[in-house]
C-alpha cells in the first residue's frame, strides 16, 4: 500500500501499519522508507477488537501463500527472525470516525492482502469520493 | 468485499506505540479522519 500513500492522502484518510511485538522489525520497516506509522500491538488488543485471529496450519500450506511469499522476496523482502506473531493473519481494516469497523478483509494465507485498488475504491466510497465500485 | 464486522467497535481507550515508543490512542493516530489499518502479519 505504501506506493499509494498519496492516493490515500488525497482520499482524506489516515493509514497505519500494525504489527506484533517485534519493535526492531517495525523500526527496520520504518527506517526503510515505509510511508505510514508502524505501530506495535503486542497483546493483540486491536486485532481482537476487530475480530482478526491466526492463520491455521492449513492456511500456511496454501499455494497462494507460497506465491505471495515469492513475490515479496522478488521485491526485496527477506525473512527476519521468527517471532511469536508469525501466525497472525494479514489483512486490512477501515475504521470510521468513532473507531467503528466499516470494512474489513482478513487474509487466509501468507501475504493475503486485498488489492490496493479495492481498498482505495472502498475508501473513496466511504468518504464520498466516488469511484467506489 | 465486506466481512460483516460493521458492529465491531474499537475501544477509544486503546493506545498503541510506534516503533519509537510514542504512545497514542488510536483516535489520535487517526487524526480525525477515517483510519485504514494494514495488519502486517510479520515484519521481516
Amino acid at each position: 500500500m505504501g506506493e499509494h500513500a498519496g492516493e490515500f492522502e488525497e482520499a482524506g484518510v489516515s493509514v497505519v501499519s500494525v504489527g506484533g511485538s517485534a519493535d526492531y522489525q517495525a523500526r527496520d520497516l520504518a527506517e526503510g522508507g515505509h510511508p505510514f506509522p508502524v505501530l506495535l500491538d503486542p497483546d493483540q488488543e486491536l486485532r481482537s477488537a476487530v475480530g482478526f485471529g491466526d492463520l491455521s496450519k492449513l492456511d500456511f500450506l496454501k499455494p497462494e501463500g507460497a506465491i505471495n511469499y515469492w513475490r515479496s522476496f522478488r521485491r526485496g523482502a527477506r525473512q527476519g527472525r521468527p517471532t511469536r506473531d508469525r501466525e497472525r493473519s494479514p489483512g486490512v481494516v477501515i475504521l470510521g470516525p468513532n473507531l467503528e469497523v466499516l470494512w474489513a478483509r482478513e487474509g487466509r494465507a501468507l501475504g493475503d492482502y486485498p488489492p490496493v485498488g479495492e481498498v482505495l475504491a472502498v475508501v473513496r466510497r466511504l468518504t464520498g469520493g466516488g469511484d467506489g465500485a | 468485499m465486506n466481512s460483516g464486522r460493521q458492529s465491531n467497535q474499537v475501544p477509544g481507550s486503546l493506545t498503541l506505540a510506534d516503533h519509537e515508543g510514542r504512545w497514542r490512542s488510536l483516535a489520535e493516530w487517526a487524526a480525525g479522519r477515517p483510519l485504514v489499518v494494514q495488519m502486517v502479519r510479520y515484519y521481516g
